[in-house]
């Protein structure tokens, strides 16, 4: 219940330089998701909004208040630890009133937040063991639950269901939407998952290598990449690069340019989609995601040639591994689709990105 | 491999390890045989001494002019010296002679270890002041060697005339600060020339009191009771309130004062004169005076004769005797007398000076020596020697307490010289009928029965036994520290059980039954809290252990705290400077301790006339053992100073383990500084902290060194804790071991209860506390 916002934010341990000069804003009541590849400085950051480390350069405001000074107690947050942190001495149900007890809520009141919370989490039956009798995903839930007993104005977490089974995994996270709509507390929160990334985030941060790669809602960052790492980072199976040059098109429809990739490999592209970016002879990167390539039965119109290394069946869908020249490639097909290795395919790609192969900026939008 | 194969292996190891031991047992004796049987020639004559410095070089050179049988000189140290030769002389592996002071004759011929020396001693050669010092039931069993009294030392300048009497040196006219006398006053043996002067004695005379002929001391009932043991009492007391003597002195402050021109006369032994540096003043050595308050007689000085004593199998030998009588004779106690400035115990002995001459070789630096030696011979004549009785060394203590007292000024002399007899009675053995042996043969029977029926049960379940077979090499791997632990823990342990059931002396020992337990637990028919009561005692240690666990615990905590800080600088410094008490022996920090806390010298004192001079207060400087608070306290502070650093460590150790981001995560929480220490850091702490705060108990519970070296039980055995108690009964009062041994039966009981109780409870609790929970998940 607190907007968030950072500005020009810099930490380095030592020599090592972690955040670079890291800006955001959370508005009040959203959720943010961070993601960014193992090391980027997300934890950092993280602990950075709960006071735990102190800032290098610039600013950390909730609100209107520069909480750079203030310690984590005095900053009204809750934090999920990727380590768990719970406390070994204490039962499940102790370590769910910490924080409460902290703060000198009175008895019953206590006892209804653990019992909702151990309800929502599942951890009823665990309620009188302690830590070290439990399992990683159990620990993981009460983190969870610890930080949701205690209604704090900001809620922070950092990648709190990786230890979880799927199904569990699935649970939890409509749980936490579920919570979050329900309370509203704007609250941080890191993952690796690009499912829980895509569903949880009101807004979402794409961090690398301590700078911020891109941010906006998920569905805008995985349609318009801003660069080739977020490209690369969102989606799965990752979006397939593939080294082209800018050629003239050939053949029937040939209004305009067309991508070589390789010897008689090329994809046509949109007159307009690209304008002004694209000219003839550059060099570009182009990025498919596996869904957006679609078979091309007429072999009169200019495709990829594509042959088939290995298929691997997934039931519902079918991802083929294939190259292109000496590139490689992913290609979803249809569910019940087999193709033995060695086998043709010619493919046509409604929806493509193009990318600055040198800086990996993203040319133009496609519509 | 195969499994027979793998365990002729395993096996293989402690049979190599046994052929080992066999070897090496077929060498010590092959070499040794040849030593025993080498018997060509005369056989050496062994004698054994706890000479040291100038006495063995002179006994050396006395030897040396022997033209007899080889003799073989060996030099023991002298606190083990009666314990050595109490093992090795049974055996047949003890010396032919020793030498060793007469008052141990009495204890030597009980163990049997002494014999009459017959033609060794040229008995018209010694006194009657010497000769009855080595002669038990009017045969001697030792050659009177040298001997060895206290006599006065004056300070020439500030005493130019010998003073007459006692009162005249406490007229004497001195510089400001300068005591006109100094002596141990609180320690018996040199109250004991005070005693004499009044016609007492720590021993009861023999036969008829006041017969004549009696000898003093001769009787094993405590003496140091009546009209003229208060009036000792009562005269060191008014010299001690007057200033004339300083209090509370022990033999170092002696040797300081006097050799400070601080203290003008000194009554001290031949030592003193070793001890003083070059830079002494002048002084002389005269008889001690005679006391005016005991119509002029004089104080007569406990008196030792070093005598040469024989083992039953050297008086045996005529050579040995030769010798013995060899070394007596009036040239070889020259030679001590020369070269060790030893005063000889022969009536015709040479060199000695007398009168004018003796005051006169005094300021004769070529001299100086021989009179020394002539004034402690003069001083001899007139001393009294220590009684040889066994009861004896269970007198020193009971005097020591009441002389205390006394010179406190806590208790009038004739109570306290009541309670000293009581003591000493108290503690006397005595006799107890024999208990039968059937209840403890039944009871142990029983047991044995049992143990065996449960062993054949679970020998007779097949698992038991493979499980038995598998283990065979592992059984075979922990035999040695097995056998190890059960030869220096277990055998011990189950011996000083055995010697818990019996009373009397060692090589005596009678069964008895539970009779020492009896005793202990019913206070010796004594109220249950009196003093030196099992329970008082029981209390002591308790609280002693409490209070000293209470500040290790919290030093250790707050320093260990302070250590982790990671702000903080020059850590690794503090922290080995911290260490320190702990890298200190005991003992010597014990002693050192005790030195601070001496009332008038010591540096706690030094501290509250300076905290005087600098702010006008009037603190007066404490006697700090003379109460139970302040000696209980000075017991504590340095047992404090000697544990915390312990506990420190481990809550450092402690620290490390604490996960960073449970802090953090309290942090967060919104747990404060404090709260973070008492609701996260502590408990955390405690499972590292607790089994080194049950060990720290156990040790403090039998921290013997501190409350022996810093406090020593005073006032009156008030400080005392359970193992000193158990120490006394053992060294003080005459060794009665199976008392002593019950004690600390009584203590591992009570630590076997204490550290084990609390497991077991814990055990039960988490198992009812688990209970419902198998249930929930089953
Ligand atoms: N206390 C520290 N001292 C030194 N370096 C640190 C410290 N904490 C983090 N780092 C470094 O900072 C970088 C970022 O760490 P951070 O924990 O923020 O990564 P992350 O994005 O959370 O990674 P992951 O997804 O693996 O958890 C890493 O290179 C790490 O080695
Ligand atoms: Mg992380």
């Amino acid at each position: 219940m607190v907007a968030i916002r950072c500005k020009g934010v810099a930490k380095r341990f030592g020599s090592t330089v972690v955040l670079d000069g890291v800006s955001l804003e959370v508005p009040d009541g959203a959720f943010a998701v961070l993601v960014g590849p193992s090391g980027c400085g997300k934890s950092t950051l993280l602990r950075l909004l709960a006071g735990l480390e102190r800032t290098d350069l610039g600013t950390i405001c909730f609100g209107e208040r520069d909480v750079g000074e203030l310690a984590p107690r005095e900053r009204d947050i809750a934090m999920v630890f990727q380590s768990y942190a719970l406390y070994p001495h204490l039962t499940v149900r102790e370590n769910l009133a910490f924080g409460l007890r902290l703060r000198k809520t009175p008895k019953p009141a206590i006892e209804a937040r653990v019992r909702e919370v151990s309800g929502m989490l599942g951890l009823e039956k665990l309620l009188d063991r302690m830590p070290r009798e439990l399992s990683g995903g159990q620990r993981q839930r009460v983190a969870m639950g610890r930080a949701i007993a205690r209604r704090a104005q900001l809620f922070l977490f950092d990648e709190p269901l990786s230890n979880l089974d799927a199904s569990l995994r699935a649970a939890v996270r409509v749980e936490i939407r579920r919570l979050h709509l329900e309370l509203r507390t704007t609250s941080v929160y890191v993952t690796h998952d690009q499912v829980e990334a895509m569903t949880l985030a009101d807004v979402m941060f794409v961090l690398n290598k301590g700078r911020i790669e891109q941010s906006g809602a998920p569905l805008d960052i995985y349609d318009r990449p801003a660069t080739r790492f977020v490209a690369g980072f969102l989606g799965s199976p990752a979006m397939n690069f593939l080294e082209a040059r800018v050629a003239t098109a050939e053949g029937a429809g040939g209004t305009g340019l067309a991508l070589e990739v390789g010897a008689g490999a090329s994809l046509p592209l949109e007159p307009g989609a690209f304008a002004g970016e694209v000219v003839k002879g550059a060099k570009v990167t182009v990025g498919v995601r596996p869904h957006d390539f679609e078979p091309v039965a007429d072999p009169n119109i200019p495709a990829l040639a594509a042959r088939v290394v290995l298929c691997e069946a997934l039931g519902g869908e079918t991802y083929a591994h294939a190259t292109v020249g000496e590139q490689p490639l992913v290609v979803r097909l249809g569910g019940s689709e087999r193709l033995d290795p060695g086998a043709r395919l010619r493919l046509r790609a409604p929806r493509i990105h193009l990318f600055d192969p040198a800086r990996g900026r993203a040319l133009a939008r496609p519509t | 491999m195969s499994p027979p194969a793998r365990r002729g292996r395993a096996l293989g190891a402690p049979a190599q390890l046994a052929r080992v031991a066999l070897a090496a047992l077929v060498a010590v004796v092959a070499l040794g045989l040849p030593g025993c049987a080498a018997e060509r020639g005369p056989a050496p004559i062994r004698l054994w001494h706890a000479y040291r410095g100038a006495e063995e070089r002179a006994l050396a050179a006395l030897v040396a002019t022997w033209s007899g049988p080889p003799v073989e000189l060996l030099a023991l140290p002298a606190d083990a010296f009666a314990a050595k030769l109490q093992a090795a002389i049974p055996l047949g592996a003890g010396p032919d002679l020793y030498i060793d002071a007469h008052e141990r004759l009495g204890d030597f011929r009980a163990r049997g270890i002494v014999a009459p020396v017959g033609d060794a001693l040229e008995e018209d050669a010694f006194g009657p002041e010497v000769l009855p010092a080595v002669e038990q039931d009017g045969v001697a069993y030792g050659v009177p060697l040298t001997l060895k009294s206290a006599a006065l030392y004056v300070n020439d300048a500030l005493v130019p005339t010998d003073p007459p009497d006692l009162e005249s040196i406490a007229e004497l006219r001195l510089p400001e600060g300068v005591y006109p006398l100094a002596y141990e006053a609180e320690n018996a043996y040199f109250h004991a020339a005070v005693l004499h002067a009044f016609g007492g004695s720590f021993l009861a005379p023999a036969g008829e009191p006041g017969a004549p002929g009696a000898t003093p001391g001769a009787s094993d009932a405590f003496g140091f009771v009546g009209e003229a043991a208060e009036r000792s009492l009562e005269l060191v007391r008014s010299l001690v309130d007057r200033g004339v003597v300083p209090a509370d002195a022990d033999g170092a402050l002696v040797t300081r004062l006097f050799a400070a021109g601080k203290a003008a006369t000194a009554i001290s032994g031949p030592w003193l004169a070793n001890d003083l540096p070059p830079e002494t003043p002048h002084y002389r050595v005269i008889p001690l005076p005679k006391v005016r308050a005991a119509d002029g007689a004089p104080l007569r000085p406990m008196l030792t004769v070093e005598a040469l004593m024989l083992a039953p199998a050297g008086a045996a030998r005529p050579e040995v005797r030769a010798f013995a009588r060899f070394v007596a004779s009036t040239e070889g106690t020259a030679i001590l007398r020369r070269e060790a400035r030893a005063v000889p115990a022969r009536r015709d002995a040479e060199g000695l000076l007398e009168g004018e001459t003796l005051r006169r070789a005094f300021d004769d630096p070529a001299l100086a020596a021989d009179a020394l030696v002539s004034a402690f011979a003069a001083q001899a004549r007139v001393a009294i020697p220590m009684p040889t009785s066994v009861a004896m060394r269970a007198t020193w203590e009971p005097a020591a307490r009441a002389l205390k007292k006394v010179l406190r000024g806590d208790t009038a002399p004739a109570e306290a010289l009541r309670e000293a007899k009581q003591r000493f009675d108290d503690a006397r053995p005595k006799a107890v009928p024999a208990a039968r042996p059937e209840p403890l043969v039944a009871i142990v029977g029983v047991l044995c029965l049992a143990a065996a029926f449960w062993l054949v049960r679970r020998a007779r379940r097949r698992e038991f036994r493979a499980a038995v077979r598998r283990s065979l090499p592992a059984y075979a791997y922990v035999l040695h520290s097995v056998v190890v632990l059960g030869v220096l823990v277990f055998v011990p342990l189950f011996a000083g059980a055995a010697i818990s059931l019996a009373v009397g002396r060692p090589g005596e020992l009678t069964y008895v039954g539970g009779y020492n337990f009896v005793e202990i637990l019913t206070a010796r028919g004594g109220p249950l809290f009196a003093s030196g009561s099992f329970y008082l005692v029981l209390l002591v240690t308790l609280a002693w252990t409490a209070v000293n666990l209470f500040f290790h615990l919290g030093i250790g905590l707050v320093l260990g705290l302070l250590l982790s800080r990671p702000t903080l600088r020059l850590k690794a410094l503090y922290r080995v400077l911290l260490i320190i008490p702990w890298a200190v022996p005991s003992y010597v920090t014990a002693l050192a301790w005790k030195g601070m806390f001496h009332r008038q010298f010591g540096a706690v004192s030094a501290l509250l006339s300076a905290v005087n001079d600098l702010f006008g207060t009037d603190l007066e400087s404490i006697a700090w053992f003379s109460r139970f608070s302040t000696a209980f306290a000075a017991n504590c502070t340095t047992n404090i100073w000697l544990g915390f650093p312990f506990m420190m460590v481990v809550t450092l150790a402690g620290l490390t383990a604490i996960p960073k981001d449970v802090l953090e995560a309290a942090e967060v929480d919104g747990a404060t500084r404090w709260q973070r220490l008492w609701r996260v850091t502590l408990p955390l702490l405690r499972p590292t902290v607790m089994p080194a705060a049950v060990l720290g108990a156990v040790w403090t519970f039998n921290m013997f060194n501190v409350v022996f070296l810093v406090s020593g039980g005073e006032p009156d055995g008030q400080t005392d804790i359970l193992v000193s108690e158990a120490y006394r009964w053992a060294f003080t009062r005459e060794a009665q071991y199976g008392f002593a041994a019950a004690y600390s039966v009584l203590i591992f009981l009570l630590l076997f209860a204490g550290t084990e109780l609390p497991g077991l409870v814990r055990r039960w609790r988490a198992r009812r506390r688990l209970a419902p929970a198998a249930e929930v998940s089953s």
